[in-house]
């Protein structure tokens, strides 16, 4: 805790300052900020339970609701079939990884064995280009030149 | 105890005094006052073995919980009391179903076992006495509960009413069948009323026509052969009567339809409705309508209609023809006056209130 | 990864119209009101949609915003999948292959589901919805299996119709009664409705909606109505009574009442016999029992109604369960009336409290 004096010059440093006390009067209707207009809604906002404030639930005609329901199941099946078609491109490509994996260990041990040692905590380094799905369409650029 | 009083005068010139109480260590002396009782045993456990024979209503285990559930012919109490509920032999059992339950149940002879196999039927105890007591008897039988007490006299009352009003209508239909100069023999008119009278209210419940006259003819058979049973009657007869009654609905089938105020007319065939609808349809398209007397004829014409439409579609007809506002692509005028009325109204593409002149015209009322 | 990438990916253009060439087509397959099948597959008119009524209702409505737009596109994708569903159903033979792909194949076309969605299911009109076609069965079934089927079989289990009658029931078509002889009101009953004598005095009519893939032409049905509470002194329980007995019917797809027009007095088990509970002899059951024939039964004795052996019944002549119905009834002031009606002795009358007997 704080000792006696340190008590004592707080206290003395707040006696200096002047001392807003604040006192009940008479409310002011506007808060002056917003419009009282806009202050009527705001109040009768919170009045309203939270319910009301929803919209108001969407209400399709047969047909509309129809049409809705092939929307959604269209989606879902676009959908399906995008992740079929992504799940079989990556398990050929799994496949063809570990088909060349198996040739190289035939060709070449020591090259498999190279290829397959143990790379833990070895970080990714930064010159090297990002790993993508798909090689560049154009593999080499055999005319570049430094920009100067 | 008070141990200290300290008095702080602060720097400015107001005085407070605090009192601070400190308890200091001492020890209360304590005593438990319940550690003192104990309880005398609530006799629980089993109060019947494997095997005993026990009544209705007999406690079968005592118990804190459900050690044991309540297995078949067998009720538990709201502190878990199992008691019989069906004479017969306790049996303590485990179900396949609630591996982790152990069961009491009643067995209804000594010879069965607990539980019942899963897809054999139970066995079940009926319990109840014949009263053989012929008086006893009647009056069990026409002992009524409050409820049926209480009801029984408007019941009845409805049945009465319910009773003449088919009644009515069965006279209302002979002297309709005799207008359509359709003759029928008493016996065959004994039992087309009823048919007809069934037929009606068929029509009524919203049965289709076809369905409406095969229900109509089958009750009317069963009746005739519950009626032959009930008398001892001859199958010979009682096909004589059937075909007699199918001969009779035929006829009636064939000469006589409803309206759509279900009253009877005379035969109105699919195709002739459909004929005489466009025709209507027709004659109802070349009408004007600036008089009272248009309005009557248009009136007339549905009003004869009853025999070929149907309530709906008299009753579109006339929404059709008989609007009580024409639309405002008719009798607008300018000019203000006598016979024309002025119609403030709001216009809701322009969003402010708009004024109209009409001619009396456009109004049925005002015709 | 999955993007929304529909309306500018190029979807593959089937010309065929597969879902909009009614050559071939059964009209089942099409909304039967233009206005409506114009609205659903051309856009909604400047009037509002057909299927609201009230004028002013429907100039109010809003349609969502662009919702006929999205919908072409997801039209045509669709019908592109079906066009393929189609090509394999005309390559497959197996008739159980051949029921499903005819099913996916028409399951997103929006004019079969507005007329599933949107008419009578039980009391349907074979122009809307015709359960022979493999669609129509699929969404039948799934609309009983959501609530019908299950409210039979709670109600088959909690009033012990299973085990009582027969050991269990592998439920597949759906079974509807009535009685529309007796009270003239076309309303089918509620499994395990408490019913009057005066509802019951007069043979039900059975509905038998069946959705597996079976032969219309072949398939002969039996229905048994039987009562296992009728009380037996002797043994002081109760045995089982044949209240009603049918064979040898056949039905169809969309034509499945079962009243006389569909069987004659030869193929009649037992007569229609009306329930008449005793006076404080209970609440008795009536269970409706339908079974699949494997042909054609023959009987040259009448059926014992009394001590009626239901299990028994079934198994000798090889009948398989694939629906029930129950309903309840109770003595009543009726039930006298209806007794002599049906020229029965008058009832037994039993005491009001059950005791135990001798022990």
């Amino acid at each position: 805790m704080f000792s006696k004096p340190t008590c004592a010059r707080n206290a003395l440093r707040q006696m200096s300052q002047p001392v807003t006390i604040s006192v009940r009067g008479k409310r002011t209707k506007s808060k002056g900020l917003v419009s009282p207009a806009l202050q009527r809604v705001v109040t009768q906002l919170s009045v309203m339970s939270a319910g009301k404030k929803q919209p108001r639930m969407l209400k399709l005609s047969r047909e509309d609701l129809i049409k809705h329901q092939v929307i959604q199941r269209c989606w879902a099946t676009f959908q399906q079939e995008s992740r079929e078609k992504q799940n079989d491109q990556m398990r050929a490509q799994y496949k063809s990884a570990e088909k060349a994996m198996h040739m190289l260990r035939e060709i070449d041990t020591n090259l498999y064995n190279a290829a397959n040692a143990n790379e833990a905590g070895k970080r990714f380094p930064l010159e090297i280009r990002i790993p993508t799905e798909h090689p560049p369409s154009k593999i080499w650029n055999y005319n570049l030149k430094k920009k100067t | 105890m008070l141990r200290g009083l300290t008095s702080w005068r602060p720097l400015s010139g107001v005085s407070v005094h605090v009192l601070n109480q400190v308890r200091t260590a001492t020890k209360k002396a304590a005593g438990s006052r319940t550690s003192m009782k104990d309880s005398a045993g609530r006799r629980l456990g089993l109060k019947k073995h494997e095997g005993q024979p026990v009544r209705p209503g007999e406690i079968l285990m005592r118990q804190r919980g459900t050690k044991f559930y309540p297995g078949e012919n067998v009720g538990i109490g709201k502190d878990h009391t199992i008691f019989a509920l069906e004479p017969g032999f306790v049996r303590f059992y485990l179900d396949p179903f609630h591996p982790k339950r152990r069961f009491i149940g009643v067995a209804l002879r000594p010879d069965l076992k607990l539980p019942t196999p899963h897809f054999e039927p139970r066995v079940r105890r009926f319990g109840r006495q014949l009263i053989t007591d012929g008086a006893a008897a009647t009056k069990e039988e026409n002992s009524l509960s409050r409820k049926e007490y209480l009801a029984r006299d408007s019941i009845l009352k409805d049945l009465e009413a319910r009773e003449s009003r088919r009644q009515q209508l069965a006279s209302n239909f002979t002297k309709r069948l005799s207008e359509l100069g359709i003759i029928l023999e008493e016996n065959q008119l004994k039992v087309c009323i009823p048919y007809v009278i069934r037929l009606r209210s068929l029509l009524k419940n919203g049965f289709s026509l076809s369905e409406a006259q095969y229900n109509a003819l089958f009750y009317a058979e069963q009746e005739l052969k519950l009626a032959a049973k009930q008398r001892e009657l001859s199958a010979e007869l009682v096909s004589q009567q059937v075909v007699l009654l199918k001969g009779a609905v035929d006829t009636l089938n064939s000469s006589i339809s409803f309206d759509n105020k279900l009253d009877i007319v005379a035969f109105v065939s699919e195709q002739e409705k459909q004929q005489r609808r466009a025709q209507l349809t027709q004659q109802l398209l070349n009408t004007t309508l600036s008089t009272k007397k248009d309005v009557q004829a248009i009136k007339n014409l549905l009003k004869g209609a009853s025999s070929f439409l149907t309530k709906s579609d008299e009753l579109k007809l006339a929404r059709k023809f008989l609007k009580p506002v024409r639309p405002e692509t008719f009798a607008v005028t300018n000019k203000t006056g006598k016979g024309v009325l002025t119609i403030n109204r709001f216009d809701d593409v322009g969003s402010r209130v708009t004024t109209i002149h009409r001619s009396k015209s456009a109004f049925l009322s005002k015709l | 990864m999955l993007r929304r990438t529909l309306h500018t990916g190029r979807i593959s253009k089937n010309t065929t119209k597969i879902w909009s060439d009614f050559g071939q087509r059964p009209e089942s397959l099409s909304i039967l009101s233009p206005a409506v099948k114009r609205c659903v597959l051309q856009g909604t008119p400047g009037s509002g949609p057909p299927s609201i009524k009230r004028r002013f209702n429907r100039v109010k409505y809003r349609s969502p915003e662009k919702i006929d737009q999205v919908f072409k596109t997801c039209y045509e994708f669709m019908e592109s999948r079906a066009a393929k569903k189609y090509e394999q159903l005309a390559q497959e033979t197996d008739a159980e292959q051949r029921e499903k792909l005819a099913t996916d194949a028409e399951l997103n076309n929006p004019e079969v589901m507005y007329n599933f969605e949107f008419s009578d299911k039980r009391e349907n009109n074979p122009r809307l919805i015709d359960y022979e076609q493999p669609v129509y069965r699929h969404l039948g079934r799934r609309h009983w299996e959501s609530y019908g089927q299950m409210l039979l079989m709670q109600r088959l289990e909690t009033l012990a119709v299973i085990p009582d009658t027969l050991p269990t029931l592998e439920p597949r078509a759906e079974i509807s009664v009535r009685f529309p002889f007796s009270t003239g009101v076309n309303k089918w009953i509620e499994p395990g409705e408490l019913l009057s004598s005066n509802v019951t005095w007069l043979p039900p009519v059975i509905k038998i909606q069946e959705f597996d893939q079976v032969d219309p032409n072949s398939q002969l049905y039996t229905v048994l109505v039987v009562n296992p509470d009728e009380p037996d002194l002797t043994s002081d329980s109760f045995h089982t009574v044949l209240h009603y007995g049918v064979a040898n019917v056949k039905i169809s797809y969309n034509d499945n009442v079962v009243d006389s027009r569909k069987f004659d007095s030869n193929s009649l088990l037992a007569e229609y016999l009306a329930p008449v509970p005793e006076k404080n002899a209970g609440v008795q059951r009536f269970a409706v029992w339908v079974f699949r024939q494997q042909g054609a039964l023959e009987f040259k004795e009448p059926l014992q109604r009394i001590g009626f052996n239901i299990r028994e019944f079934s198994r000798r002549n090889g009948l398989l369960p694939v629906g029930a119905h129950i309903w309840r009834s109770q003595w009543d002031s009726n039930v006298p009336a209806v007794r002599e009606k049906y020229a029965l002795p008058p009832g037994r009358v039993f005491h009001r409290v059950r005791r135990p007997s001798h022990l």
